[in-house]
């Protein structure tokens, strides 16, 4: 339950950045994908109780948002989720070069099933057009942000009321 | 009961993807009113959109006004300080004033117009670069409803894609899932406006266009025509601007010309928008 209600809140403000100030940034095409970057980082944990959950939660939120078709970002991200969770026990993601290049294939990975799903649902080719274009640099972006952003949410993902709450003079002790 | 337990990880994997893809074949290309889960998840996130669209705009008047006088002489600081509350106030005043021009801009629009009309703020962007849509402060409760035209002060913005309660998802003519029946406004030759989410060069290259499709290659078209709604899908009313023609291509084959379409209106500073109150037909939604 505390990890769903942390990226709950995660998935929120993640979200409504990435709507309102993150919309057309770095770039009109290429953007911050910060749900992307929880959800690799909840596959990478030892301890998976409500992982599934909150990958699931996230992937709504992305999709109310979004024009796309509800269920679209739910069942990509579930698949990323899967496939971090298959290679886990063989990669070594401490190593920034591993990161660099799983999180990249990771990101590949979302927006081929992206377009693929998309180009089902609505059989469009303009999508598949614009995706084609976007998703080498987007994954190369994920993949240096991944660098930083993944650390930084596993330490966020162990994250305790006890850690946070825990007087100062206990810690010390 | 053994082989649920030994499967139990693969399916912890496979329901929620199954759920996904319930869901997934639930959505309709058509516009829709928002199912309860949506409502739900929306209502959920739509305060947070709003407080940071407003802290926004409110953070970009103090950076503009105070922040940004940062680092000035010491024996200065009081002036400074004065000066700086009095730039803040003034760009605050230009600001209500750009405010003011803009809305100004809209409501003359919406004299011409014969239809009632909702002015809504955008509060958010489509947080997925390949859809193109944003979401207004009015919903359902307001008047606004799926497939209603929404324009700016410069021209054709898109329509009410998906509608809840208190906001509503515009999908912009520059979306591939977005087409609009059009005429050229000088020779009257009709086409298919659709999106591409591609953009342009021009503007900067901030700009995204459409493309206009199903041109007969014996109209009369040339570049810089501007291209107006016909009215004709029976979503938009006729006579509405969207933009300017480029590129226009007319192989030596085939039935068709097409062209490419720079939108008057600039989607990524657009912050006001007029949704005109209009029914559409209910099967005009179909493929568009």
């Amino acid at each position: 339950m505390r990890r769903i209600w942390l990226f709950l809140v995660y998935g929120i403000i993640a979200v409504v950045l990435e709507s309102t100030w993150l919309a057309y940034f770095p770039t009109t095409l290429i953007r911050f994908d910060l749900i992307l970057m929880a959800v690799i980082a909840i596959a990478l944990a030892d301890d998976q109780r409500g992982a599934i959950a909150s990958v699931v939660i996230m992937g709504a939120l992305l999709d109310v948002t979004s024009m796309a078709p509800f269920g679209l970002a739910v069942f990509s991200l579930v698949v990323v989720y899967g496939f971090i969770r298959t290679i886990v026990a063989k990669i070594s993601i401490e190593i920034w070069l591993a990161r660099f290049v799983w999180v990249g294939l990771a990101s590949l990975l979302n927006k081929v099933i992206t377009v693929l799903l998309v180009f089902v649902w609505s059989g469009n080719l303009s999508f598949v057009e614009v995706l084609g274009k976007i998703c080498g640099p987007q994954a190369l972006f994920d993949a240096a942000v991944g660098l930083f952003m993944i650390p930084l949410l596993r330490r966020l993902d162990s994250l305790t009321w006890e850690k946070l709450f825990r007087p100062k003079g206990l810690v010390l002790e | 009961m053994s082989w649920f337990a030994g499967k139990k990880k693969l399916l912890n994997f496979l329901i929620p993807l199954i759920v996904a893809l319930v869901f997934f074949s639930l959505a309709s290309q058509k516009a829709s009113r928002a199912r309860w889960y949506e409502s739900a998840l929306l209502n959920l996130l739509t305060p947070f959109e709003v407080v940071v669209t407003n802290i926004s705009e409110l953070g970009g008047s103090v950076w503009n006004g105070y922040i940004s006088l940062v680092g000035v002489e010491k024996e200065n600081q009081q002036l400074k300080q004065v000066n700086a509350r009095l730039e803040g106030l003034l760009t605050n005043a230009q600001e209500t004033r750009q405010e003011n021009e803009r809305l100004r801009e809209l409501l003359s629009y919406k004299e011409t117009l014969p239809y009632e009309t909702v002015v809504a703020r955008v509060i958010a962007n489509d947080p997925r670069s390949e859809f193109k849509s944003f979401t207004i402060n009015k919903g359902l409760k307001d008047g606004v409803d799926v497939l209603m035209p929404v324009i700016g002060p410069r021209g054709l913005v898109g329509r009410v894609g998906l509608a809840s309660s208190h906001i509503a998802q515009v999908l912009l003519i520059t979306d591939p899932n977005s087409s609009v029946d059009v005429i050229i406004q000088r020779s009257r030759a009709r086409g298919l406006l659709v999106g591409t989410a591609r953009r342009t060069e021009l503007r900067g290259g901030s700009a995204f266009i459409s493309r206009l499709e199903y041109l007969r290659r014996v109209s009369d078209v040339q570049e810089g025509d501007v291209v107006v709604t016909s009215g004709f899908d029976q979503i938009y009313p006729p006579g509405i601007a969207i933009g300017t023609l480029h590129d226009v291509v007319s192989s030596r084959y085939g039935v068709f010309q097409e062209a490419d379409v720079v939108p008057f209106e600039d989607f990524q500073s657009t912050q006001e928008v007029l949704v005109l109150l209009k029914q559409a037909d209910p099967n005009a939604g179909e493929g568009s």
